[in-house]
């Protein structure tokens, strides 16, 4: 079994508090879609590395979109 | 006086009919001693999925302050619109004028997105690790007695993002899972 002696650094994929985004609107198709995979579904925040305060308001948003049908719920 | 935010889709067919209806609400709002802070037209817009057997329809969006009242008779006249199709309304904490994203003007063709991300390295990481994850999930789907076909998957999906040290953690996850099972 290989073993990764030294853990790299997790990275942020996006820093929500660094560009002051002081609310993640539900309208803003074009950064939600960054935070969707090709299937629709919200990506983790394990993998993209959010504060859980942005992940759930990210989610939320997502979930408005999907209602107004500016995001599918599936592909 | 409380802020909403209103936004409701109009059927493509009853499209000439906004004008009168926008007017109804907006006199509505101003007959309580409201106002109208934002009003935005975002046109026939493409749907994600149908809604009524349609494919495109009108965005409204509005900005108002009004009583609580006010807002509840709006909702019931909205809801009893036939050509209202689907509608959303929030509360906010305050007056919001700026035009909204949807208000910006469209990408050309070959124009970078100028949309902040991190960094471009961890735009394509992401873009690596969503493929990533679309691939793990179907192989998680298929059964874990053969470990055979999870050590090819495992490298398979390696491949794609090399350098992702979380890439390799998901990867190898699965794998251990796999491992410890076989000889139980």
């Amino acid at each position: 079994m290989i073993h990764n002696g030294h853990r790299q650094q997790r990275r942020r994929h996006y820093q929500f508090d660094k560009h002051k985004i002081e609310e993640v609107d539900y309208k803003n198709v074009t950064l939600l879609k960054s935070f969707i995979t090709d299937t629709g579904k919200i990506v983790p925040s394990r993998v993209t590395r959010i504060k859980t305060y942005y992940q759930r308001r990210l989610a939320q948003a997502v979930k408005r979109a999907r209602y107004l049908a500016l995001l599918p719920y599936s592909k | 006086m409380r802020h909403y935010e209103i936004v409701f889709i109009v059927h493509p067919d009853q499209a000439d009919q906004i004008n009168g209806m926008v007017d109804r609400y907006r006199a509505l709002v101003k007959k309580d001693g409201g106002h109208v802070h934002r009003f935005e037209n975002w046109g026939s817009r493409k749907l994600a999925y149908p809604i009524k057997q349609t494919y495109k329809a009108h965005y409204i969006l509005l900005n108002i302050e009004c009583s609580a009242k006010t807002c509840k008779e709006l909702k019931t006249t909205i809801q009893f619109n036939d050509a209202i199709i689907r509608t959303l309304l929030i509360r906010r904490d305050q007056a919001i004028t700026e035009p909204s994203p949807m208000m910006a003007p469209p990408l050309k063709d070959g124009e970078k997105d100028e949309r902040p991300v991190g960094s471009e390295k961890a735009e394509k990481d992401l873009e690596g690790l969503t493929k990533e994850l679309g691939k793990t999930e179907t192989s998680s789907v298929e059964p874990l007695a053969e470990a055979a076909d999870a050590e090819t998957a495992a490298p398979e999906a390696e491949k794609p993002s090399a350098e992702d040290g979380e890439a390799k953690t998901e990867a190898v996850a699965p794998k251990t899972k796999e491992e410890e099972e076989k000889p139980s």
